[in-house]
């Protein structure tokens, strides 16, 4: 069975995380063999999810670690010996 | 002189290596091209065997000086057509459109190890569960002190979670810290049956939601208002390749700041599963646990997620590409198409 652009589409969250199964994942790899479309997709999602992983996009506010302890030591110091 | 024997003889052996140059250096090319998936592996042997069948008897008997002559023009030629191997005309000739090497799995690894390592040292890492029993039971025993430790990997995805829903620094911050300390005063109520991280986070989210409520201040799309089912258009942008992960322009804010508005711009619940999906790098069950949805609404609500954002980052994080492909070897050619 030979899918289409849609069907791969559908697919690739599930593709990238490899969510898909052996044979849909054999069908989406032989479309992505002729299909630039579809392979610049899947390339531009997946760059998006490796850059959300990076720890430099999102960053906790300056001094937040800091002050969430001194909370927290408060908190500790007011249970008691 | 002009009919000197040994003169024609020389211009005839010039005239014969100039022809058996180009015709090894053709060949050579043709092979390279024609070859698909990386796997340039022609041997000298091969080539041997190919320029015997061009070659008279007589010839033959050079065969030594051909091997050596063709290892030669091999690095040669193969020097040359390295760049041009990268060329996006390749689709246009109906060759293969893809050019791993290495499966798309691996390459998706290796990307990931990659941008890691560009990075400090990550809490994202899932936590050993029977080390953080062993730290639960001693802070219930009287270690208080160790209460820092075993929160500290949660702050990230903590903030991050209230952030997304609470939309404003400050209040993330207040709400992060009161969350924590309603984990901590109900430690006790911690019974292992999930990872203590995922029922921070599910503290942490009835908190946000707790103060939206009182505030009366939830977006219209808040998670009660929006279903699974709601309309939108998840087709990806269709655009030329962009192969290669720009994460050295990462060092400019402006790239992250670009990111940062895209996820904001999502609809809460898609926000939320990039969140802790994609940014924490929290596994579907649990996500679904920390937002109290099944693992089916997560995997539908990521796939439409990264679909909104390839079709809002796509066109514009491709200006970020490095200038030449260091990954895939896809660089300027590639942009301008």
């Amino acid at each position: 069975m030979r899918i289409d652009c849609k069907h791969v589409w559908e697919h690739i969250s599930a593709y990238i995380d490899g969510e898909v199964d052996a044979e849909l994942r054999a069908e989406i790899d032989n479309h992505l063999e002729t299909c630039e479309i579809c392979s610049a997709v899947l390339d531009s999602t997946r760059n998006v999810v490796v850059l959300c992983a990076d720890d430099r996009v999102f960053e906790l506010p300056a001094g937040f670690s800091e002050r969430l302890h001194e909370r927290v030591e408060a908190e500790i110091a007011a249970d008691g010996p | 002189m002009a009919g000197s024997p040994s003169r024609i003889g020389l211009l005839c052996l010039a005239a014969w290596l100039a022809t058996f140059w180009c015709r090894v250096t053709a060949f050579l090319k043709e092979l390279l091209i024609g070859r698909t998936e990386g796997k340039l592996l022609p041997t000298v042997a091969a080539c041997n065997l190919h320029i015997s069948g061009h070659m008279t008897p007589c010839q033959g008997l050079y065969s030594p000086m051909y091997i050596f002559f063709a290892r030669i023009l091999f690095d040669r030629a193969k020097n040359d057509i390295e760049p041009d191997h990268e060329s996006p005309c390749r689709e246009l000739e109906g060759r293969s459109c893809r050019r791993d090497i290495v499966s798309p799995e691996q390459r998706f690894a290796n990307l990931r190890a990659q941008t890691r390592s560009l990075t400090p040292i990550s809490m994202k890492n899932a936590p050993n569960p029977e080390i953080e029993a062993e730290c639960i039971r001693r802070i219930l025993a009287g270690e208080r002190q160790l209460f820092h430790e075993l929160i500290r990997p949660c702050e990230r995805p903590i903030f991050f979670l209230l952030m997304s829903i609470l939309r404003n620094e400050a209040d993330a911050e207040d709400a992060s810290q009161d969350a924590i300390v309603k984990i901590y005063r109900n430690l006790h109520l911690f019974r292992g049956d999930s990872q203590f991280r995922t029922w921070a986070l599910s503290i942490a989210r009835n908190e946000g939601l707790g103060r939206l409520r009182k505030a009366a201040t939830r977006r219209e799309d808040s998670l009660d208002a929006l279903s699974e089912d709601q309309g939108g258009d998840f087709t990806p942008a269709i655009l030329t390749s962009w192969r290669e992960v720009p994460t050295e322009a990462l060092e400019r804010q402006e790239l992250a700041a670009v990111l940062r508005q895209a996820i904001d711009g999502l609809p809460e619940i898609y926000r939320n599963v990039v969140l802790l999906r994609d940014i924490e790098e929290m596994d579907v069950r649990e996500t679904a646990a920390a937002l109290g949805i099944t693992e089916g609404a997560v995997k539908v609500r990521l796939h439409r997620a990264r679909a909104l954002l390839q079709r809002t980052l796509a066109p514009r994080l491709k200006g970020f590409a490095p200038q030449r492909g260091k990954l895939f070897g896809w660089g300027k050619k590639d942009e301008s198409r």
